[in-house]
């Protein structure tokens, strides 16, 4: 039990990330790494709606009929979207305005219906969960750490706060720090996607020619 | 024969409980859910005011800064709401009807204007939603003119679901406050320029005023949306009120 | 919205809005079935019909049932879970009529229900107000939208298909950079046609 934990674990976060290696969650990673702190939000968000979406798929698995599998699965989803973003509204209304504009993103998110397919439909509630939250710390990771750059060079700022503008200022730039626009925009994110992806495969190839993995 | 019908029966159980659930959930939390709607409301209505917190500075704060970061409390926005600004109903008569011909406001008989009073008890300007379209959705704002309806005190945004970090940006101070002192005597003629949007400014309008506020690079359509927002409702409340000044001057005069 | 045409909605939802390239919805599968033109055809026309009848379908649904009844905040389940019904039967329909089709869009069949692009029609046309038939006319544009850039990606990928791409690029890393210059290029078409 314990060695399948961990291979939950490593899978997910990296061998089969849901992002770089099973190309999944995309639209939202473009949408919401433009900005680190919603990047957070909607990494949380994500992560907990997959978590007990898996464990409710998973109780329920022997006994949903098998052709009207999927839209079981949606209807639980959608469900725990719904009731996130209401209960957000009513007693955290800055996060929910934050989150707002993704719901419809996470409920069409394919990382959740695909591990409720891959995974949840066929296993115990334990790892089903276990699975979900670290399908969503692997999708929350990879986005964090793009949202990161593309935060600094768009907008010049880490969590908000100006740090390129004031840096190029000491350094004597009298027009301070101009932002990329460009990193703003989507094919900013697609570009700094693809950068990772390269990245992350380099490295999976560099392993497996170096006997490791 | 009978999977089917089984399978019918598990898909409308399964819905009814999770829609069950969903509605218990909605129903609980709808009136925390319309109280904070409305001290949001009240937020963007007293930013627009220019008024803020006791002993906040705007010009100190963070420029990335949006409406909800102010530190308010709940009591303190409700009295400085009953205490400082009034609502009133304004008439449209067939002469003010007239010029506002292609708006909504044409198709009612009366419109409400909120008047906004400085201390003393004068009028110092008055405030009205805006509605206009943004790239994703609807555009909602409220705006204050000041008493002599030739420039603006301020603007917030009380609706908008633009891209963030792009057209979300409108509700951030930065953008907002070019609005504070922006000149808009062009659109009480009925050829005048309004407002307009350029890519860069150096003064703020308090500092000079202009009637061109800043751009959001990125943001073409979001910007565009606002701007044709403000200059179209602007044009028919500042009808409106220039239509009923009489009354307005008669009903406020040594007001205290 | 009375007054805006629906076929302006149609040619603008195409290429001035396109879902996909100016609003960025729809994209997992439009990566990860780009390889070949004849299953991108495949996917693009399926993804076109289920845009088609669910915009109609949940038009219906919002605007005389959920609204009359003050039950708004049901839409996001009510759209998907009809979206849902729809590909289960379109499901159904390509495994009998077309088996080649069915084994080669494997996976990403049934995955059209949490297409992003098909939840943001129904959602669209909720916020803008759109009447019957010009949200029918937006969901069939989007989905010929949506079509044309993945048969342009795909027709780029097999053109690129016996050329130098660095190793760890192959496949999603490549497609990303395409779709990136493409989205680049649409940029250009932003705010030429208002359709709200």
């Amino acid at each position: 039990m314990a060695t399948k934990a961990i291979d939950i674990v490593k899978d997910d976060l990296w061998k089969n990330n849901p992002v770089t290696v099973q190309i999944l969650g995309i639209c939202s990673t473009l949408a919401v790494t433009n900005i680190f702190m919603n990047t957070l939000i909607m990494g949380l968000g994500l992560t907990f709606v997959t978590a007990f979406s898996a464990l409710v798929i998973s109780l329920l698995r022997n006994i949903i009929p098998p052709r009207i599998r999927m839209m079981v699965q949606v209807l639980v989803i959608s469900s725990f979207v719904v009731i996130v973003d209401i209960s957000l509204k009513a007693y955290m209304p800055d996060i929910s305005k934050a989150l707002g504009p993704y719901v419809g993103l996470i409920i069409t998110n394919c990382i959740i219906m695909g591990r409720m397919e891959a995974f949840a439909a066929n296993n115990t509630p334990g790892p089903a969960f276990l699975d979900g939250i670290m399908s969503g710390i692997g999708y929350s990771w990879v986005l964090l750490v793009i949202a990161f750059i593309r935060e600094l060079l768009g907008f010049g700022t880490i969590l908000g706060m100006p740090v390129l503008d004031p840096l190029m200022r000491s350094l004597g730039a009298s027009e301070g720090w101009v932002q990329w626009a460009f990193m703003i925009m989507a094919p900013g994110g697609f570009f700094m996607l693809a950068s990772f992806i390269w990245i992350a495969n380099s490295i999976s190839a560099h392993k497996l020619a170096h006997g490791k993995h | 024969m009978k999977k089917a019908f089984l399978t019918v029966l598990f898909m409308t159980l399964i819905t009814v409980v999770f829609i069950a659930s969903l509605a218990w959930v909605n129903e609980s939390s709808r009136s925390r859910i319309a109280q904070n709607d409305k001290i949001f409301r009240l937020q963007s209505v007293l930013y627009a005011c220019n008024l803020m917190p006791e002993g906040v500075d705007e010009t100190l704060l963070s420029p990335a800064m949006t409406t909800s970061d102010l530190p308010w409390n709940n009591e303190a926005i409700l009295h400085l709401t009953r205490q400082r600004i009034v609502s009133v109903t304004l008439p449209i008569t067939p002469v003010v009807r007239d010029k506002l011909k292609g708006s909504m406001l044409s198709l009612t008989d009366s419109a409400e204007v909120q008047v906004l009073f400085d201390e003393a008890g004068a009028v110092l300007g008055y405030g009205f939603p805006l509605r206009g379209k943004g790239l994703w959705g609807a555009l909602g704002a409220f705006a204050v003119v000041s008493a002599d309806l030739n420039t603006m005190i301020g603007l917030d945004f009380t609706e908008q679901s633009e891209t963030p970090g792009l057209g979300a940006r409108i509700t951030e101070s930065w953008f907002k406050y070019f609005f504070r002192g922006l000149k808009i005597d062009g659109l009480h003629r009925p050829d005048g320029e309004g407002v307009v949007m350029v890519n860069r400014k150096i003064q703020s309008n308090l500092e000079s005023p202009t009637n061109s506020v800043q751009a959001i690079t990125g943001a073409t359509q979001t910007c565009n949306g606002v701007v044709n927002m403000v200059n179209a409702d602007l044009r028919f409340y500042l009808a409106l009120l220039r239509g009923n000044m009489s009354i307005l001057n008669d009903q406020f005069k040594g007001v205290n | 919205m009375e007054h805006l045409s629906p076929w302006v909605i149609f040619f603008a939802s195409i290429f001035t809005g396109n879902i996909l390239l100016t609003y960025f919805l729809g994209m997992c599968s439009f990566l990860s079935v780009s390889k070949q033109l004849k299953t991108a055809w495949g996917l693009g026309l399926a993804v076109t019909f289920v845009l088609t009848i669910t915009a109609a379908i949940n038009h219906v649904v919002y605007f005389k049932v959920l609204l009359p009844l003050g039950l708004e905040y049901l839409r996001y389940i009510v759209f998907i879970t009809v979206i849902a019904a729809i590909v289960q039967l379109l499901e159904l329909f390509v495994e009998r009529y077309s088996e080649p089709l069915y084994i080669n869009l494997g996976i990403f069949l049934p995955l059209i229900t949490v297409n992003c692009a098909i939840l943001g029609v129904s959602l669209f046309m909720v916020i803008r107000k759109y009447t019957f038939i010009q949200s029918v006319l937006f969901g069939a544009g989007s989905g010929i939208g949506w079509l044309l850039a993945i048969v342009a990606m795909a027709g780029i990928r097999e053109k690129l298909n016996d050329k130098r791409v660095p190793a760890a690029l192959h496949g999603p890393g490549i497609a990303l950079i395409i779709a990136g210059i493409m989205a680049m290029a649409f940029v250009g078409f932003s705010g030429i046609v208002q359709i709200q």
